[in-house]
C-alpha cells in the first residue's frame, strides 16, 4: 500500500469511528481490507481505495471503517471478570432494582461473544435466589458483526477460545461444521447497531457497561469523548467494566477504580457532565 | 515416540529426572499422549511456554507406565491411538493409585458432541477439538483449573 492510501484509510476511520489506525502496522490493515476487496469484487485493496475513494461511496467508506474496527473476541475473556459480574454486581444491582430488570450493555461486542458470555453467567448465577431479571444488549458497530450475533453460529476455532466445555455441552448444538447457540440464550440478548463515535443517548440508561478493549482502538479526543458518553449512559453507582489494559482515569474523579478494569461511577458525575 | 518409564526421553535425561522429582520441589507436570510425534512437539513446546515439565507417550499403555511411575498433574490425551485408546486409558488411569489427581484434557479429531459427552461422563475436565493454537490450549488448561 501507498502512502496517500494509508493516510485515506486512516482518515476515514478516524472520521467514521474515532480510530486510531497506526500507519505503520501495514500488515494489520491489508489483512483487514483484502477480505473486504474480495467481498465487494474487486482485484485487489488499491481498486477498493480507489473505488471508495472517487466515488465517495458511502457503502464502501463504511465498509472500510468496519474492517479497521474489528478486534480480537473470545468468550469469557477474562474469566474472572464474569465471575465477579455473577457472583458479586449482578446480586447487588439485582437488590438495587428490586422488581425492575438489571440492564446491561456489551458495547462492541463484535460477534456477540461477550454479550452470549454474560447471559451465561447470568443463566449459570445460583444461590437461593438467583437473579434471572437481566436485560442485556449488545452492541457494535458493525451490521456484519451483529449479523453474526444474532446467527448464534461460531466456528470450531471460536468456541474453543474461552468457553467452557461444559458450557458447550450444555448451550450448543453443532449444525454440521458450525455451532449453533440455544434459542433461550440467543434469547436473553437483544441487539442493536450503535456507533460509541456518536452520541447514544437514546439507549437509555444501564446499571453495568462491559466495553472491553474497544476504546483502546480511538485516538485519545474520541476515547475520551466516549467514556464521557459511557459515563452518561450509566446509572449512578452503576459499573463500567473495561479491558485489563484500559482505564477510565481520563474522567478525572468520575469513577472509582474497583480493580483492574473495573470501575463504579460516582454519585452525581452524571449530573455535572 | 517419546518413550515411557522402562524407556524414559533417554536423550534428555535431565527433563526425565525432573519430572520424576518428588512433586513439592518439580515443576507442574504434563504428560502428552498422541500417536503423532508431530502433534506431541507441537504441544510440548506450546506447553512448556506455560510453565510445565512435559513428558511423551505415543499411546495408552506407554501413558500409563508413566502415570505409575510419576503421576502427572495433567494429561493431554489423544483419543485415537494404537493399542490402547484414550477412553480406555482414561477408564484404566482411575484405577490407578493416585488416579484421580491428574486432570485431563482430551485433545482429538473427534468433534462431535457424542464424543464429548463421553469423555465428560468418564472424567475428562476439558476437552479439544483438534486443530488447537497455543490460545486454545493455553484457554483449556485455564478452564481446568491448571493455569
Amino acid at each position: 500500500m501507498k502512502a496517500d492510501e494509508v493516510d485515506f484509510v486512516a482518515e476515514v476511520a478516524r472520521a467514521g469511528a474515532g480510530l486510531s489506525v497506526e500507519r505503520d502496522k501495514l500488515y494489520v490493515i491489508e489483512s483487514r481490507l483484502a477480505p473486504v476487496a474480495r467481498r465487494e469484487g474487486f482485484g485487489s485493496i488499491r481498486d477498493l481505495l480507489l473505488a471508495a475513494r472517487h466515488r465517495r461511496e458511502g457503502k464502501l467508506m463504511w465498509a472500510v471503517v468496519e474492517a479497521m474496527a474489528g478486534g480480537e473476541t473470545s468468550f469469557f475473556r477474562d474469566p474472572a471478570v464474569f465471575a465477579r459480574f455473577r457472583d458479586e454486581m449482578l446480586p447487588e444491582l439485582a437488590r438495587r432494582r428490586g422488581d425492575a430488570p438489571v440492564r446491561v450493555w456489551s458495547a462492541g461486542c463484535g460477534g456477540g461473544q461477550e454479550a452470549y458470555s454474560l447471559a451465561f453467567a447470568v443463566d449459570d448465577a445460583s444461590g437461593p435466589s438467583p437473579v434471572r431479571n437481566v436485560d442485556i444488549l449488545g452492541s457494535d458497530l458493525s451490521e456484519r458483526a451483529l449479523e453474526k450475533a444474532r446467527s448464534g453460529l461460531y466456528t470450531q476455532f471460536e468456541v474453543q477460545r474461552g468457553l467452557p466445555i461444559r458450557t458447550l455441552v450444555q448451550h450448543f448444538d453443532k449444525q454440521d461444521e458450525l455451532w449453533a447457540l440455544s434459542a433461550r440464550i440467543q434469547a436473553m440478548v437483544r441487539w442493536k447497531r450503535v456507533n460509541l463515535n456518536a452520541d447514544f443517548g437514546g439507549l437509555g440508561r444501564f446499571e453495568a457497561i462491559f466495553c472491553r478493549n474497544v476504546l483502546l482502538a480511538m485516538e485519545p479526543a474520541a476515547h475520551h469523548r466516549a467514556l464521557q458518553r459511557l459515563a452518561r449512559a450509566l446509572e449512578p453507582g452503576g459499573y463500567l467494566v473495561l479491558g485489563m489494559e484500559e482505564t477510565a482515569d481520563g474522567l478525572g474523579d468520575g469513577f472509582t477504580a474497583l480493580e483492574r478494569g473495573v470501575y463504579r461511577l460516582n454519585p452525581g458525575y452524571s449530573a455535572a457532565a | 515416540m517419546g518413550g515411557g518409564p522402562p524407556t524414559p526421553v533417554l536423550n534428555q535425561p535431565i527433563r526425565c529426572f525432573i519430572f520424576l522429582l518428588p512433586r513439592w520441589i518439580a515443576l507442574k507436570t504434563c504428560l502428552v499422549v498422541d500417536d503423532s510425534r508431530v502433534i506431541r512437539k507441537v504441544a510440548r513446546r506450546i506447553i512448556e511456554d506455560m510453565g510445565f515439565e512435559v513428558a511423551e507417550a505415543g499411546d495408552g499403555v506407554e501413558a500409563l507406565a508413566w502415570c505409575r511411575a510419576a503421576m502427572p498433574d495433567a494429561i493431554l490425551l489423544d483419543w485415537n491411538m494404537p493399542v490402547m485408546n484414550g477412553i480406555e486409558f482414561l477408564d484404566e488411569l482411575r484405577h490407578e493409585r493416585g488416579g484421580d489427581r491428574a486432570k485431563v484434557v482430551f485433545c482429538t479429531v473427534e468433534n462431535d458432541l457424542e464424543h464429548i459427552r463421553q469423555a465428560l461422563d468418564r472424567g475428562a475436565c476439558e476437552y479439544i477439538m483438534k486443530p488447537f493454537d497455543s490460545d486454545i490450549l493455553q484457554s483449556k488448561f485455564m478452564q481446568a483449573g491448571l493455569l
